[in-house]
C-alpha cells in the first residue's frame, strides 16, 4: 500500500479501488499519503475532497478545495467533485 | 491483506503481548515522509532521519521539523499522520486478525496529528487511545485530528465555541476535532465517535467537526463546539501540505507553532524567518481566499524517492 501511494497515479488508482470496495477511510488515508509526498497533485486533492464529502466531512472538503484557488480544474474533474459533494463552491479563481 | 502480512501482524501482536522492554517491535512503516522527520528509538541517545518505507517500532519517538510530515501506516491499515513541529510516540499496538482484535495507544507530546482507523477484514473491535499532556482521547473507529501546544491555543482563541479570554498553556493545551465518518457517510465504516477526557471530565464527540479544547494539564475540557472553517484550515495545514501557488503567497503559520524557528533538534525550517502575524490577519478575509493566509510558506519538498526538492 505504501509503495502504491508513492506515485500520484498509482496512489489514486489504489484509492479508487479502496473507495469502490466501500473503504472510504482507507482511500482518504491513501490520498493523504499522496498529498504529503506530492502537494501539487491537484487531481489527488480533488479526489480527496470528493472522498471527504462521501465521508460526511463537507467542511474538510471545502478546505481542500480552497487550496486550489487559482488552479485549473477541468469541468470533468469538477463534475466528479459535485457528484460527491452536491452543490459546492468552485475554488475561487479556478479555471477550467 | 495478504497472508504474509497477516502472519507478520499476528506475530508482531503475539510478540508484543510478551514483549520485553528491550524488544523493539515494528508496528508499521513510514508510508509518506516530507522534509525533515527523525525517529529516536527507545533508549537511543539521539534521533535519526527516517525515510519512506522504513519500519516504525513500538516506542519510537517521532520528531518532525517545520513544514515536515510523516504518515505511519500501521499493520492493521490504520494510519497515524504526524504534522509539522511534532513529537509523537506509538506506545501500544496489538493486532490479532484471527481474534478480530486490535488496540493502539499513542502519545502526542507536541504538534498536530491525524489518526484514521483502518478496516482490515474480520477485525471489528478496537480500543485505541491517544494521550496528550492535557487529555486522553478514546477512539471508536474514526478519523480524528488534533494539535498540542501553542497552535492549539492560537486556533482555540479564535473559536466562538471557546469564548474570549480562555487562553491556554503553550506547552500542553490540546485541541481535538472529530473528522468523521459522519452519520451520512456513504462507505461501510461505522460513524466515528471519540471520548475526550481531561481533569476527570469526559466529553463525547459524535458528529464531524465537533471539537474539544483543553487549555492545559489539569484543566477541564471546553466543548463540544463546532470548529470554524478557519480553525479547521489552520489545523489541516499542519498535516497536509498545500500546493505551491497558494503556499508561495502565504504568510507563515509556521511561526505560530514554532516562534523560535526550530524543534529543539537543530531547527532547519525554511520558514523560520517568515513574516509571522498570520494568526491575526485572517479573520476579516471572506470566502475561500482565507486559506491563502493560513498556510505555511513554501518549502514543499517531499522525500519520496523520485521527488525533487523544491526551494523554499
Amino acid at each position: 500500500m505504501a509503495s502504491a501511494s508513492g506515485e500520484v497515479a498509482t496512489g489514486m488508482a489504489l484509492a479508487h479501488q479502496q473507495a469502490a470496495s466501500g473503504d472510504l477511510v482507507g482511500a482518504a488515508s491513501t490520498l493523504d499519503r499522496v498529498l504529503i509526498a506530492h502537494p501539487d497533485a491537484d487531481a489527488a486533492r480533488l479526489a480527496h475532497a470528493g472522498l471527504l464529502c462521501r465521508l460526511d466531512d463537507t467542511d474538510g472538503a471545502r478546505v481542500e478545495l480552497a487550496a486550489l484557488a487559482g488552479h485549473a480544474v477541468s469541468d470533468a474533474a469538477w463534475a466528479e467533485v459535485t457528484s460527491a459533494c452536491g452543490p459546492i463552491a468552485r475554488p475561487e479563481g479556478a479555471t477550467s | 491483506m495478504s497472508r504474509r502480512v497477516r502472519t507478520c501482524a499476528l506475530a508482531t501482536a503475539v510478540a508484543l503481548l510478551a514483549a520485553t522492554p528491550a524488544a523493539a517491535q515494528n508496528v508499521g512503516i513510514a508510508a509518506a515522509v516530507r522534509n525533515s522527520v527523525e525517529v529516536r528509538p527507545r533508549g537511543a541517545p539521539r534521533p535519526r532521519p527516517i525515510a519512506v518505507r522504513a519500519p516504525v517500532a513500538l516506542a519510537d519517538e517521532v520528531h518532525t521539523r517545520p513544514q515536515s510530515q510523516l504518515q505511519v501506516l500501521l499493520l492493521d491499515q490504520s494510519t497515524f499522520t504526524v504534522g509539522a513541529n511534532a513529537v509523537v510516540t506509538i506506545d501500544r499496538f496489538v493486532y490479532d486478525p484471527n481474534r478480530g482484535a486490535r488496540s493502539m495507544g499513542a502519545t502526542v507530546t507536541r504538534g498536530a496529528f491525524r489518526f484514521m482507523s483502518g478496516r482490515p477484514a474480520g477485525v471489528s473491535s478496537t480500543n485505541s487511545t491517544i494521550r496528550t499532556p492535557a487529555a486522553s482521547i478514546g477512539i471508536r473507529g474514526t478519523m480524528v485530528d488534533g494539535v498540542v501546544g501553542r497552535a492549539a491555543v492560537d486556533i482555540a482563541s479564535r473559536e466562538a465555541g471557546v469564548g474570549p479570554g480562555v487562553g491556554g498553556d503553550n506547552a500542553t493545551a490540546s485541541l481535538i476535532v472529530l473528522r468523521g465518518p459522519g452519520p451520512l457517510q456513504q462507505g461501510n465504516a461505522r460513524p466515528g465517535v471519540i471520548d475526550v477526557t481531561a481533569a476527570g471530565k469526559t466529553l463525547t464527540l459524535d458528529r464531524p467537526m465537533l471539537a474539544v479544547y483543553v487549555p492545559g494539564r489539569g484543566k477541564p475540557p471546553i466543548g463540544p463546539f463546532r470548529i470554524s472553517p478557519t480553525g479547521l484550515a489552520k489545523l489541516q495545514a499542519f498535516l497536509i501540505p498545500l500546493p505551491l501557488p497558494a503556499a508561495a503567497t502565504a504568510l507563515s503559520l509556521h511561526n505560530v507553532a514554532n516562534p523560535r524557528g526550530g524543534t529543539g533538534g537543530g531547527g532547519g525550517g525554511g520558514a523560520a524567518g517568515g513574516t509571522g502575524g498570520a494568526a491575526g490577519a485572517h479573520a476579516a478575509i471572506p470566502s475561500l481566499t482565507w486559506l491563502a493566509v493560513l498556510v505555511p510558506a513554501a518549502g514543499v519538498a517531499a522525500l519520496s524517492s523520485k521527488d525533487r526538492p523544491r526551494s523554499p
